[in-house]
């Protein structure tokens, strides 16, 4: 009797006990039901993706009785998703599944989250430090249009990455100068800052290379081979051939992780975001680590920016204005993932995977093009109103710190 | 230090603070009189002569701005060179997003230009309902039948067969892929509006008939600016077999090109020529805006303009055409090529210009 009153004190069957846990399963077997159905698992069946959309649906509705009704009520729509796109997925053929969900769909959805990344935990930076970075775009701008400039010039891809990420950072200074030393209104500086870019990367681009594209041949931020993983193996297609930034951009999430929450220096930054005048009097400069993490906020994003223009997919180009709301996006993804490194990571894959596939299922029907190019957006919709819920700012994010 | 000693200055000294903020109003009033003075000296000095020029014919370009690949670009070109011709006055309107469309429309009447001529299928709306406001304006629009834009007697359509050279370049398309030993062929669009589409019809309809069997991908990107879109649209389509890339995307599509080179694939350009895009492009599909918006505007400044009718420009008066041609094309196949060629000036082949 005991080991029986033991177990159930064991805090893993606790967790599991805990409707919120179970939510969460159930959100992932409705998601899991409609993987079933596709490459490399391909059931060709309908029976196991209906199994298990039903448990989803079945602990969905144990969560909701339970009181945790916005998960619940997410676990049931998604295992009834799960059900529906499974069974979409047996009825089409083995041919257009195979092309849309292929291996390079990962490598895709990879190429597409890596600005977002970069842009999400530049944010994040700037953010959980007290300062509210909206001109995440402009400096993104910046680093996509410098970053190929310097890369043609100075005959490397290396050069091309430190001119972006200097010209970031030295756009980041002076919308700290207006941010944190004049104290003017952050969503202000922030659109003039996006401005600024699209006016000073068009006209530079059209200055310097007197109305001509970049001219071919330009160095270009190489792709990891990884030794052993090369062919037409799954693995090999999905991570054996990705950029070196994208690489960057898994170290960046962890990086971030434990400087912010597991150093000092995180502490000390999350006080300025929190109660900038408590950290004030226990000695922190409060003003010095707002400069710090916005300078270094420029600089991941443009970083960014140099993967659009010198990335596998720019392939050395620049175009007015293009990144195209990405900066945005990033932001977007920083909120959404509830200012966490792991959060803002996992949205700006959701965010990728969702462009990746966007395009991939045109397989299926090219004159609905526009309607699946929504995807991205109302993923988003579902996944903010249905599972997400309220995110919880920095207390102090956004306001200007007055030393007394 | 210096930081917090600075920060110190701004909220301390009261008084200064106040000061130097009347000293600024003060300077920014000083500047903007100055602005203002010398816009008023610029603007006289400049009102006579502009009265003076003859003709004045305005061009409004799509989101694309006149720096992109060719489309606006030589629009702009065949503008001044017409302005020169008639020694009238050119007024180039850029836009960079769709709601820049009215205020350049504004700009343009407010120019007092008697022509305005919108540069693509995309500012349709936006000229139709000018051009009801100004009845004794004349519009008219590249890529698109007057009919689309209401058919008014002030409206003027500048329209091109571009399913004529979506045809030729199909023709090397689908021999250089059953050389290549698989006969697909794939095409990156922007949208899916029918400018775009009349060139896959033209590409789809002749490479069936040059190599039987050819298949072809279509796929849009949504856009024409993002390139990471349409590199992704060749390399699916690569993946499925697909081995050459035309692309109907404008700059976005430049990204299909450079996607394939690197693959070992073959492009096709769109619009002007690309050649010099990346280092595989087969040839291009032109279409030669400078020509049309040239003798559309000289027509019109000679009291030829044909309201509420489109001017056409095909193969026959070298509206569109096919740009530099690779060296690795054999020339049977270029032979292959100008047989379709005199097919369709003589009305023997008449390629669709609606995708089915």
């Amino acid at each position: 009797m005991s080991t029986w009153a033991a177990r159930l004190d064991n805090p893993l069957s606790a967790r599991l006990r805990d409707p919120a846990a179970t939510g969460a399963l159930g959100i992932f077997l409705g998601a899991f039901a409609a993987f079933l159905a596709i490459p490399p698992i391909e059931a060709r069946t309908v029976t196991w993706p209906i199994v298990v959309g039903i448990v989803a649906v079945a602990l969905g509705i144990w969560t909701v009785s339970r009181g945790r009704r916005r998960l619940g009520w997410g676990a049931v729509a998604a295992g009834v998703l799960g059900i529906a796109l499974g069974m979409l997925a047996t009825r089409s053929s083995t041919e257009n599944l195979g092309s849309a969900f292929d291996a390079t769909l990962v490598a895709q959805t990879f190429s597409f989250a890596t600005p977002l990344v970069f842009g999400s935990i530049a944010g994040m930076f700037s953010e959980r430090s007290g300062v509210v970075n909206i001109g995440l775009e402009g400096m993104m701008l910046m680093g996509a249009f410098w970053g190929v400039y310097g890369a043609d010039k100075g005959g490397s891809w290396v050069v091309g990455l430190l001119v972006a990420a200097g010209v970031g950072g030295l756009v980041a200074l002076v919308y700290a100068f207006f941010a944190i030393h004049l104290r003017s209104d952050q969503i202000v500086g922030g659109t003039g800052v996006n401005f600024l870019a699209v006016g000073i990367t068009g006209y530079f681009f059209v200055e310097l290379y007197h109305n001509n594209p970049v001219p071919n041949g330009v160095s270009l931020l190489p792709n990891v081979r990884i030794p052993g993983l090369s062919g037409t193996g799954f693995f090999a297609q999905a991570i054996g051939d990705l950029n070196i930034l994208t690489w960057a951009s898994f170290a960046l999430v962890i990086l971030a992780y434990v400087v912010l929450f597991k150093t000092p220096i995180g502490l000390r930054i999350r006080a300025c975001g929190e109660h900038p005048r408590a950290a004030d009097t226990v000695g922190i400069n409060v003003y010095a680590i707002r400069y710090g993490c916005v300078v270094l906020s420029g600089i991941l994003v443009a970083l960014g920016g140099i993967y659009l223009s010198e990335g596998p997919q720019g392939n050395g180009s620049f175009i007015f204005n293009m990144t195209n709301g990405r900066g945005f996006i990033a932001l977007a993804a920083m909120i959404f993932g509830n200012w966490r490194p792991a959060g803002a990571f996992g949205a700006a894959l959701l965010f990728g995977f969702s462009s990746a596939l966007a395009l991939k299922l045109q397989v299926y029907s090219s004159s609905a093009a526009t309607l699946f190019q929504i995807l991205p957006y109302v993923l988003t919709l579902i996944a903010v109103a249905g599972v997400i819920g309220r995110t919880v700012a920095p207390a102090a994010d956004g306001k200007p710190y007055v030393r007394q | 230090m210096g930081l917090g000693s600075l920060a110190i200055g701004f909220t301390t000294k009261q008084g200064g603070h106040v000061r130097v903020r009347r000293w600024m109003l003060a300077a920014g009033v000083a500047a903007i009189a100055a602005a203002i003075a010398v816009g008023t000296a610029l603007g006289s000095g400049k009102s006579p002569t502009a009265q003076k020029a003859g003709y004045r014919a305005a061009l409004v370009s799509d989101v694309a701005g006149f720096n992109d690949n060719g489309f606006n670009k030589n629009q702009l070109k065949g503008l001044q060179k017409a302005a020169k011709a008639i020694s009238g006055t050119a007024f180039p309107i850029v836009s960079h997003s769709s709601s820049d469309y009215q205020p350049n429309y504004n700009q343009a009447v407010h120019d007092n230009a008697q022509l305005i001529i919108a540069a693509g299928f995309l500012l349709g709306d936006t000229m139709k309902q000018y051009a009801t406001q100004y009845p004794n304006i004349k519009f008219a629009i590249t890529d698109d039948p007057v009919s689309a834009v209401g058919g008014l007697k002030n409206e003027e359509g500048i329209t091109y067969a571009t399913q004529e050279g979506g045809c030729l370049v199909g023709v090397l398309a689908a021999k250089m892929a059953q050389k290549m030993g698989k006969k697909i062929i794939g095409v990156a669009g922007g949208l899916k509006i029918p400018p775009v589409d009349s060139y896959i019809a033209g590409y789809k309809y002749c490479a069936a008939k040059a190599v039987k069997g050819t298949k072809v991908k279509i796929q849009y990107s949504g856009d024409f600016n993002d390139q990471t879109k349409c590199a992704t649209i060749a390399q699916n389509e690569i993946n499925q077999g697909a081995q050459v890339i035309f692309q109907v995307a404008g700059l976005c599509g430049d990204g299909a090109l450079k996607e394939a080179s690197k693959l070992h694939k073959w492009g096709i350009g769109v619009d002007a020529d690309e050649f010099k895009v990346a280092n595989r492009i087969l040839t291009s599909a032109l279409k030669k805006t400078d020509v049309g918006v040239y003798d559309t505007v000289l027509g019109a400044s000679k009291g030829k303009f044909k309201g509420g009718k489109d001017l056409l420009f095909n193969l026959k008066n070298n509206g569109v055409g096919v740009g530099k041609i690779s060296k690795q094309v054999p020339k049977s196949w270029i032979t292959l090529m100008n047989s379709f060629k005199s097919k369709i000036i003589h009305g023997k082949l008449k390629p669709p210009a609606v995708l089915k």
